[in-house]
């Protein structure tokens, strides 16, 4: 018989009060609202708060997948509930073959793409691909709902055997979860994650199974329960809620999802849907026990409220405690920083003014402004000399140093040629050069000016700084002062050669450290702060330039660069 | 390379198996809400004909 040959009104023993917006109806018992609309609601609010914090990756996209298919599958179920049209009962009821595979499929994504951190394989996804292939070719078909029943005024379609190869997929994927999950969780080593990828797939399989309890039973149980049958497996939806209560234990967790969400937050929400949801009951005795459910969930959330609420004032106490500390202590600092800087400024100056005059008195005793010095007078007035010069340029550094630090060395820029002060430089040193035995020679390939914008007398420091240091550690041999440039690069360079005493490799960068010198300068002789190269590439850096070493290995010399961007 | 292949490949059956869904989805809307092609189990005794 055709269904549209029925004038379903004449079918008096099955009058049914029509459904409003195909939803509300006088005749679907208030359980049924509250099974369907709680679920549906809380997950689609948690999709939300995943879509609105901006969840980033696979997982929170499979999870506002799983969510809004899971809402649809309780609106169209509720249709099912309320509507008497054979035709759409028969329609939505077929759609619901579709989404009930499709919420099992991205589940399984879900749980894999957050287990392994990456997407699933493309065999997988041809699998399951596969998998749901018998699905869109028999869904249209009689296979998937074989007649609509209306004998008992049940007003129930008799499903065909396509919902068991339905069962089937969910049977091969509640194994493929467990085995995947099983494997992930021995290659992970961190402990937190081991113990999220637990709780999700905990979460993941109590829901599945729920939600598929209730469907098997539906089907099953429908030859000997009819509509009863229906009514039973309805409590297979509350998974949703509980499988909610794991993911929001994850986010508030372990900030999975990538979402900031406080467990305050998360319990206040869950406690505010399982409120709205009470409204959809209107029948006291319906009433008595969703509000039983209503009531020990409320007294499991409101306890882990109050703990959460509490630690989190716990944690502001301690972190109000430790950041009056810290304010305390940053004040102390604050007074010995300035405290050192003085020291540092006093002590370098009381330092420098008895210096200048001991070395002034020296240079004037050995020209022989006192008389004739003997020679052994000589020699040590020399000694004097030397030492006092040498304890003034380590003043210097100190100071440099201190003032690098403190952020308080002025630089004053001007255009000015490289190349000539690094000549100059060269020539400065050569005697110093000669009294040791060394050659010093300046060589130039610079094809232009060599004009730089830079302080002038900080560069002079940087290249006496180097030049210093190749005097320093080379016993025998030869510096060179090479000056060139590259145009492509706008960058001129003076490189000091020495065939100095060399350095391995994993030293050319801890030279310029603070304090820092050569494994090999001890055997030398050599004295120094370890300050000069550190000060030279910091000021260099300080004037968009760079120092930088070079060295073929021990015994094998030292190359030292200066570079500077050019003026064009 | 050979992940840029995997992914358009990927993409490609994504698109088709989207595409074949709704097709599928629009023939039980035409077999069940158009056509109204499906058998009908109905109380003899009480269903009164045109």
């Amino acid at each position: 018989m055709n269904p549209a040959d029925i004038v379903r009104t004449d079918v008096l023993e099955c009058a049914w009060d029509p459904a409003k917006l195909m939803m509300f109806s006088a005749e679907v018992d208030p359980l049924v609202y509250y099974s369907h609309l709680f679920p549906a609601i809380a997950c689609t609010l948690l999709a939300l708060v995943i879509l609105r914090g901006r969840g980033k990756g696979l997982p929170s996209l499979m999870f506002i997948i799983i969510a809004l298919l899971f809402a649809v599958f309780a609106i169209f179920d509720l249709f099912l509930w309320a509507i008497a049209d054979p035709s759409q009962i028969m329609f939505f009821w077929s759609l619901l073959t579709y989404i009930e595979p499709l919420i099992y499929i991205a589940t399984l994504y879900l749980v894999v793409s957050f287990a392994y951190k990456r997407d699933l394989s493309l065999w997988a996804k041809l699998a399951l691909g596969a998998l749901f292939a018998p699905i869109i070719l028999f869904g249209p078909t009689s296979l998937n709902l074989a007649a609509y029943d209306y004998t008992n005024c049940d007003r129930l379609a008799v499903e065909g055997s396509l919902l068991l190869y339905v069962y089937f997929i969910e049977i091969v994927i509640v194994g493929w979860i467990l085995v995947t999950t099983i494997i992930a969780y021995r290659q992970a080593t961190e402990a937190a994650f081991k113990r999220s990828i637990i709780f999700l797939t905990a979460g993941s399989l109590f829901f599945l199974l729920a939600f598929s309890s209730g469907n098997i039973m539906g089907t099953f149980m429908q030859g000997v329960l009819g509509e009863d049958a229906w009514f039973y497996g309805q409590y297979g939806l509350f998974g949703m809620p509980l499988f909610l209560g794991f993911i929001l234990y994850l986010i508030v967790q372990f900030k999975a999802f990538n979402i900031k969400l406080i467990g305050a937050e998360a319990l206040t929400a869950s406690l505010w849907v399982l409120l709205l949801a009470l409204l959809f009951v209107n029948n006291i005795t319906t009433a008595r026990g969703v509000i039983i459910i209503t009531l020990i969930l409320f007294t499991g959330l409101g306890f882990l409220l109050i703990r959460s609420v509490r630690r989190e004032v716990e944690h502001r106490e301690e972190i109000e405690l430790l950041a009056n500390k810290l304010k305390k202590a940053n004040k102390r600092l604050k007074v010995l920083d300035q405290m050192k800087s003085e020291f540092v400024s006093i002590a370098s100056h009381q330092l420098r003014s008895p210096l200048t005059s001991i070395r002034g008195y020296a240079s004037m005793l050995l020209e022989g402004s006192y008389g004739k010095l003997s020679p052994k007078a000589t020699e040590a007035i020399e000694r004097i000399s030397d030492s006092s010069t040498y304890m003034a340029s380590s003043i210097e550094d100190y100071l440099n140093v201190s003032r690098i630090e403190a952020g308080n060395m002025k630089y004053e820029l001007s255009d000015f040629n490289l190349k000539g002060e690094a000549e100059h430089v060269a020539d400065d040193k050569r005697q110093e050069a000669l009294k040791k035995g060394l050659l010093i020679s300046f060589k130039s390939d610079v094809t232009r000016q060599g004009i730089v914008n830079a302080d002038i007398g900080k560069t002079r420091q940087i290249l006496h700084n180097l030049v210093n240091n190749a005097l320093k550690y080379t016993p025998r041999g030869t510096v060179t002062v090479f000056a060139h440039d590259d145009k492509k690069k706008k960058k001129i360079y003076v490189d000091i050669i020495d065939s100095g005493i060399g350095m391995k490799s994993d030293e050319l960068e801890d030279i310029f450290r603070k304090f820092e010198r050569a494994h090999n300068a001890n055997q030398t002789n050599v004295t120094g702060t370890g300050l000069g190269l550190f000060v030279a590439r910091k000021m260099a850096r300080e004037m968009k330039g760079d120092v930088t070493a070079h060295s073929e290995g021990v015994g094998h010399g030292s190359t030292f660069r200066l570079e500077m961007p050019l003026q064009m | 390379m050979k992940r840029f292949t995997q992914e358009r490949i990927a993409k490609f059956f994504l698109i088709l198996f989207g595409a074949f869904l709704t097709l599928s989805i629009l023939a039980t809307f035409f077999k069940y809400i158009v056509l109204e092609d499906y058998e009908i189990y109905l109380p003899e005794e009480e269903i009164v004909t045109e």
